[in-house]
């Protein structure tokens, strides 16, 4: 069992988070496919948006696609999704990914390869 | 998978879909067991686009004037849209069907949800026409993976009411648990074989819920042509659903445009969820609030025991929340709820537990208020029999309200019941004529005829007053009313009057604006509004999409955004224009899709005019729908009709009875109506006889010969 740690008063801003994780799993450094957003608040901060392995997806999607994996993290099951891209729009944290460069929505699977990249330690892949 | 051999079967190369077509037709005709397919022409896509567009095309081709409804060319057409299948984007799995009613005589389209539309149209073909009647019960299978179409001899099938009919199609044709939800079910119940007012089940396999749920056509008695052409069921199947079967010009642009519908709506649920929470059921109350909520008949506006059968009941008791109850993927509006587990008291499920799809708003106000009954159990069963006997709720229950007031007026008596004692209230009544309808006996076969044929036959065959029950039976061109009070909303009036297919609302729905919001003050803001909608509302039918998302997304509750509705330019409305680009890869501006909307609904006022309707004479409603036409309905809002007198007519109601107050409201209301017809007429480029002028018809591209033979007859 993990968990994505967050820390956002430790974050920067570089982005280093996103590009790693583009990378890794769609070889794109433009943070469009990034499974995380960092996003600069009106006060100057950030605030980092990941997948907090809520409900809300598996609750709207209309095919069970969605489901928890034996670690508890919420998988999609690129078989039977239909791509009605339901979940992208109802994610509360803006999170689901749709990308022109994958037919199927994508998410968080805590591999913790954000964490690994971050270089302030705003991010913690920690067991739960 | 049935083993029976088929009477006829062909096999195809399922056509590869091209930009929202397949660009092909299947026909099929029942009198000799024969099967081919039609190429689609361009200028069918050109001209009426798709899906409503297409049904009235191709029954225009295939009937004549003199065709009735249960003749062998009459068709059953069903069609779909070019955005019909998209499993992105909210309310596209429709299919919208198309025939010469047995209650209008005239075409009637209905466009519902469910996954036949779509696996339909993934099966290769953009419409399906049924011609013919054949001599034995069977079924059309649509095999869509593997291109082959089957006609099957039914007779060995003994189930025939839709719920179960579904459930035994859908275990015969899936070839697995996990194939069930590949199989869509066309079916309807055996009420349509005795009943006019026969609706059809579109059934589908919920894969979430694990149950078989049902989609009705509702108006104008589909269900009776299906049953008249001996047809049990249209099966279609179809597996490895995904959001680019379409193959549209910009496949990441439909994704873009649903997302962000998507999001729109999300945010709207959580400022007000009623809608997804409780479907349309959740305007009941409000309904109430401002009169608008039919009871006994349409004699009164409101009910102190509505709050009875609320949404909220609904929601607390019978809905289960956090449940997308669409009716196709992508429907994140999820408008039509489930009753699960409902342990049905009366007919031959007695005890039995059961699934109900909705009850929707018009299911509660037609089975429930208008007939003066607020038990939800009770709504709920009958909702459940007529679905699964294939008989049209809202006509059924406009019939019983009908006969209620007949009854308790002493028109008709326990001679002519049967013995039912039809007191507006009275369920168990309604439940009895409801069983013996679907079983072909006792009042139900009286009240299977319809109600323009109730009215007749009490008319000629019991001497009874023409004129009274012109007013009080609420049906017009032979269709029942919808479940809107429209006596104190001239615009309702005219949504309802003026209309190609009878008195409901998919034209056109003014209520809200015209009496809740007050939007439409003046009598040419009427006009125009009944101009816009009816041409700006038939685009969902055009493009196979559900006009749902579109009510949701401008919560009509909201007086500022509702004043959009009035001049529909707005942000949403081009996004359907972008997505019909995004499908088609045509562009279509606004005005575009308001011109093709206006084609297509002028095309089908020309189809009324051919069948010998399609004049003034038939937009005529009855006066109830207008204003009281007894004492106790003006003594209910005395004080209204009496400022009305006053100040618009100008008379002093403290000078006459009541009865002569009718009178003179009577007059003044039908000069009203008439007023309003001729604007409308006059915006629409219709001559004084409502019949479109050859200018207009040149405008639309309409101008075939053919076309402006039936304007100069």
């Amino acid at each position: 069992m993990k968990k994505l740690i967050v820390q956002n008063d430790k974050c920067t801003g570089c982005g280093i988070c996103m590009i790693a994780c583009g990378t890794t799993y769609f070889n794109d450094e433009s943070c469009e496919t990034a499974r995380l957003k960092v996003r600069k608040t009106p006060e100057g901060t950030f605030d980092i948006q990941t997948c907090v392995q809520c409900d809300a997806c598996i609750n709207i999607c209309p095919v069970n696609a969605l489901y928890r994996n034996n670690d508890d993290v919420v998988m999609l099951d690129k078989e039977l999704c239909v791509n009605c891209m339901m979940c992208v729009g109802f994610c509360p944290h803006g999170v689901m990914i749709y990308s022109e460069k994958c037919a199927t929505p994508f998410k968080c699977v805590l591999c913790g390869v954000c964490a690994k990249n971050c270089p302030t330690g705003a991010l913690e892949l920690k067991a739960k | 998978m049935l083993k029976q051999k088929p009477i006829s079967e062909f096999a195809y190369l399922p056509a590869k879909i091209d930009r929202g077509y397949a660009n092909k037709i299947v026909y099929c005709n029942l009198e000799h067991y024969e099967i081919n397919e039609k190429m689609l022409p361009q200028n069918m896509k050109e001209d009426f686009i798709g899906g409503k567009g297409f049904g009235l095309k191709l029954l225009w081709d295939a009937v004549d004037e003199n065709t009735k409804w249960d003749d062998n060319d009459n068709e059953l057409i069903i069609t779909t849209g070019p955005l019909s299948g998209l499993t992105q984007y909210p309310g596209a799995g429709r299919a919208i069907l198309t025939t010469l009613s047995p209650l209008t005589k005239l075409p009637v389209d209905v466009n519902v949800g469910g996954y036949f539309g779509p696996y339909l149209k993934f099966s290769g073909w953009d419409g399906l026409e049924i011609r013919g009647k054949a001599d034995r019960d069977v079924i059309l299978f649509i095999d869509g993976n593997a291109g082959m179409i089957r006609i099957i001899d039914a007779t060995f099938v003994k189930e025939r009411d839709s719920h179960i009919l579904a459930s035994f199609l859908i275990e015969k044709f899936a070839s697995s648990e996990e194939d069930k939800k590949s199989v869509a079910i066309l079916s309807s119940g055996r009420g349509a074989e005795y009943a006019n007012i026969g609706t059809i089940n579109l059934a589908f396999y919920d894969a979430k819920r694990k149950q078989v749920r049902l989609r009705q056509t509702g108006r104008g008695g589909m269900g009776t042509v299906l049953r008249n052409k001996r047809l049990l069921a249209v099966v279609v199947k179809y597996n490895q659903i995904n959001n680019a079967l379409n193959h549209p010009a910009d496949l990441d642009m439909v994704n873009r445009l649903a997302i962000k519908m998507h999001k729109t709506v999300a945010r709207l649920n959580q400022e007000d969820s009623t809608l997804s929470d409780c479907g349309t059921a959740s305007i009941v109350t409000l309904m109430n609030e401002n009169e608008l909520l039919p009871v006994n008949n349409m004699q009164y506006g409101s009910h102190k025991d509505a709050k009875n059968i609320d949404a909220s009941i609904l929601l607390k008791k019978y809905f289960k929340k956090n449940m997308p109850d669409g009716c196709w993927y992508g429907c994140s509006i999820a408008c039509t709820k489930v009753v699960d587990d409902f342990k049905l008291k009366t007919g031959p499920y007695r005890g039995k537990k059961v699934s109900i799809d909705g009850p929707e708003y018009e299911i509660l106000a037609s089975l429930g208020a208008n007939c003066g009954i607020f038990q939800l159990e009770a709504i709920l069963e009958m909702n459940f029999y007529c679905d699964t006997y294939g008989i049209d709720a809202a006509s059924y229950a406009m019939v019983m309200a009908f006969l209620m007031e007949c009854y308790e007026r002493g028109i008709i008596n326990d001679e002519f019941t049967g013995d039912h004692k039809l007191n507006f209230g009275n369920y168990r009544a309604m439940l009895s004529v409801l069983h013996e309808m679907a079983e072909g006996r006792g009042l139900g076969l009286i009240a299977a005829i319809g109600l323009e044929g109730i009215k007749q036959l009490l008319v000629e065959e019991y001497g009874e007053d023409a004129g009274f029950l012109d007013d009080i039976a609420m049906v017009q061109s032979g269709l029942e009313f919808g479940e809107y009070m429209s006596k104190e909303s001239l615009a309702q009036q005219g949504s309802y009057g003026l209309t190609n297919k009878g008195p409901q609302h998919d034209q056109c729905w003014m209520i809200s604006m015209d009496l809740i919001q007050n939007n439409l003050p003046t009598l040419e803001d009427k006009a125009r509004a009944l101009k816009v909608f009816p041409q700006f509302r038939s685009m969902f039918g055009l493009f196979g999409l559900c006009r749902l998302p579109w009510n949701h997304i401008i919560p009509w509750h909201d007086k500022n955004k509702l004043q959009m509705e009035n001049d529909p330019i707005t942000e949403q409305i081009k996004d359907y224009c972008n997505l019909y680009e995004a499908v088609t890869g045509n562009k279509m501006t606004l005005e575009d899709m308001m011109t093709a909307s206006e084609r297509v609904s002028t095309f089908q006022r020309l189809f009324n005019k051919r069948m010998g309707k399609g004049t003034s004479e038939s937009d005529i409603i009855p006066y109830r729908a207008m204003g009281p036409v007894t004492k106790n309905e003006y003594l209910y809002k005395q004080e209204h009709y009496d400022a009305q007198l006053r100040n618009e007519i100008k008379i002093d109601p403290d000078q006459y009875g009541v009865e002569e107050k009718i009178e003179y409201l009577r007059k003044y209301r039908l000069q009203q109506y008439q007023t309003l017809m001729e604007a409308v007429y006059r915006l629409r480029q219709w001559d004084e006889r409502g019949v479109p002028t050859e200018e207009k018809l040149k405008k639309l591209g309409l101008d075939e010969p053919q076309y402006l033979a039936i304007i100069q007859n």
